[in-house]
């Protein structure tokens, strides 16, 4: 086609597909910065408006923001940390030491992914009230816990199944315990795979808003709830939503910059067996 | 006595017999190697005795002390792996003395010895480097080296040279036997290539089916072979097997007496010929006569294989009678040739049970 070569087109193919995934990336962005009277303009305009930072400001002043970042900081990295701590250790018995064999234990883990979140979190709701622990942080670490805990140990154990078993086997030879073995050997062997684990885990929960939103009602509110407070029955306040939302995204970008190398790796890890 | 095995059985969960009820005793300083086919139980033994598998029945006691229930690193046996299992994320010298430093040895000690262990194995300059910047070879030093370095009671080495490329393997293979014959620390080794059981080991373990079916010296393993499994087992191109007779106490073939190849008893009998033992000669002049049909050039040697004629029925199982010929010596595809058989070297099994009827 026009001269091109396969690369080249797969290339070109590339360009287009991230063009379309950032086109509403940008238009957020360019929103968070944009004057109010700009927006609500009937014709838009992409760059010629005096950059603003108001919209940053009101979305603390407003809405409580920091409260929100807090939330989310709180409730999403207390729950990974929890979730790794465990799900090492579990998956390394699942994949090793013959606990849960086969496929009935895939189709547990995953089942708990069929139930849709609704059906499920009313009676959340109501043993969060029963508890009296609603609308705290702790019932959200619970919660993320429970949901991000079997998915890790089942993405984990992906990993652990790909490490050479001589290796451990090695170390058991060299006088290594158990724990010994999971801490000195497995951990750095499995590094790209609990980084992966590592960041799916953490970003279920940081984008999680459903049971964010029965679960809490002001003092827990994590970022995807007070998000939504941006638009009420009247309107919709673009400026202070896109700039809320930029924040929301911000960990993100820089876990995955931080952490692109292993990413890269540990998924192309996972996709050998 | 360094290693002794009693009655040693494991069966898996699956229900597969890898190990059937295994005697051997290795004595110090022996290096003493499994062979057999793949799926003979030679690697559960091994991981057996390493610890890695717990047995069913059985115990093992290394320096006469029962270790059966004891853990692997307390059994003061080192083990090298086919795939080397190097410690990925640490270099060679971290490999070496982590084994050490586990058992409470200080660093500085730990380093000291690795370093002497790794000039023997001319490994010094590559200490501070990481197993995926080392070639096959060095790898295989390291992992050498990481068992050598314990100064364990006996080395279990598991198909170590089978990931190398033919030279190096019979580099390594020189080596280590050069390794033991300095060091005479026991050892005890898996593999299915005769040719390294043949040339490394003070004494070779037969295995078929989880069971040992004969344990000696590599000479008296390729000459004097227990029983059929092991005489066709051992040996390449393999043994040719005839239908023969046992008459007044020596065997009989298409009709000839072969005065020297001797048993008691009476009845069919089945003879084992190497190869070699295999003589061409003018045709009509020797036991049978035969046509060459095709021949393949072993470098030193021919294998010129024989078609019998008018002697239906006295090729075992295979078609041609396989003789090795000194490359020098003119033979032709087609030709009409005598054979005859180094009567004196002819193995006697019985046709029920395989077992040999030598004495010795």
């Amino acid at each position: 086609m026009w001269g091109m070569n396969t690369k080249q087109a797969i290339n070109l193919l590339a360009v287009v597909v991230v063009i379309l995934w950032l086109i509403p990336v940008i238009w957020v962005a360019i929103n968070s910065i944009k004057p109010t009277n700009i927006i609500n303009a009937p014709i838009p305009t992409f760059y010629s408006f005096t950059p603003t930072v108001e919209h940053y400001i009101e979305i603390f002043d407003r809405f409580q923001f920091d409260r929100a970042i807090f939330n989310s900081l709180v409730t999403v990295g207390v729950s990974t940390l929890i979730v790794m701590i465990l799900a090492l250790p579990a998956a390394y018995a699942v994949a090793r030491m013959g606990l849960m064999r086969g496929d009935t234990w895939a189709l547990v883990i995953l089942s708990l992914r069929f139930m849709p979140g609704v059906v499920i979190v009313l009676p959340y709701f109501k043993m969060a009230n029963w508890l009296g622990i609603h609308d705290t942080q702790i019932l959200l670490i619970i919660v993320y816990v429970a949901f991000g805990l079997p998915f890790a140990v089942w993405i984990l154990r992906g990993f652990l199944l790909d490490l050479p078993k001589e290796v451990e086997e090695a170390g058991r030879l060299d006088g290594l315990g158990w724990i010994q073995i999971i801490f000195r050997l497995i951990l750095p062997m499995a590094a790209p795979g609990i980084a992966v684990t590592t960041i799916f885990t953490f970003v279920f929960s940081w984008n999680e808003y459903l049971f964010a939103l029965f679960l809490t009602t002001s003092k827990a509110t994590t970022m995807p709830v007070a998000l939504q407070k941006t638009i009420d029955i009247y309107n919709v306040l673009w400026g202070s939503l896109s700039a809320g939302a930029m924040i929301q995204l911000l960990p993100m970008v820089i876990v995955v910059f931080l952490l692109q190398r292993h990413i890269a790796r540990g998924l192309a890890l996972g996709a050998v067996k | 006595m360094t290693v002794s095995v009693k009655q040693l059985a494991k069966q898996f969960r699956d229900g597969t017999r890898a190990v059937r009820g295994i005697d051997l005793d290795i004595a110090d300083g022996e290096f003493l190697t499994l062979l057999g086919p793949s799926g003979c139980g030679k690697t559960t033994t091994l991981r057996l005795i390493a610890g890695l598998e717990e047995p069913t029945e059985g115990s093992i006691s290394i320096n006469k002390r029962d270790v059966t229930n004891i853990d692997p690193g307390d059994r003061n046996v080192a083990m090298v792996f086919q795939s080397y299992a190097l410690y990925p994320h640490m270099t060679a010298l971290q490999n070496m003395t982590l084994g050490l430093t586990v058992g409470g040895m200080s660093k500085a000690e730990a380093a000291e010895m690795a370093r002497e262990t790794a000039r023997l194995l001319g490994i010094e300059k590559l200490l501070e480097r990481k197993p995926a910047k080392l070639s096959g070879g060095e790898r295989q030093r390291v992992a050498l080296g990481r068992a050598m370095v314990r100064r364990p009671a006996c080395y279990l080495m598991d198909e170590p040279l089978s990931n190398l490329d033919l030279k190096r393997r019979e580099h390594m293979r020189t080596e280590l036997k050069r390794l033991h014959q300095q060091h005479r620390v026991t050892t005890i080794y898996v593999t299915h290539d005769q040719a390294e059981a043949l040339i490394l080991s003070d004494r070779v373990a037969v295995l078929n089916e989880g069971t040992i079916q004969q344990v000696a010296d590599p000479i008296t393993i390729y000459e004097r072979p227990a029983n059929t499994f092991v005489a066709d087992f051992i040996g390449s191109p393999s043994i040719n097997f005839l239908n023969g007779e046992l008459r007044d106490g020596a065997a009989m073939i298409a009709g000839r007496r072969l005065e020297e190849a001797r048993a008691p008893g009476s009845g069919p009998v089945t003879l084992g010929v190497r190869p070699e033992d295999v003589i061409l000669e003018a045709p009509g002049s020797a036991v049978i006569d035969g046509v060459i049909d095709f021949t393949e050039p072993y470098g030193g040697v021919v294998i010129a294989f024989i078609s019998p004629q008018n002697a239906d029925g006295l090729l075992k199982e295979r078609e041609h009678l396989a003789a090795s010929v000194d490359v020098h010596q003119p033979i032709e595809i087609g030709a009409r040739v005598g054979v005859g058989f180094r009567a004196s070297r002819v193995n006697l099994f019985d046709v029920a049970t395989g077992g040999s009827l030598l004495s010795n």
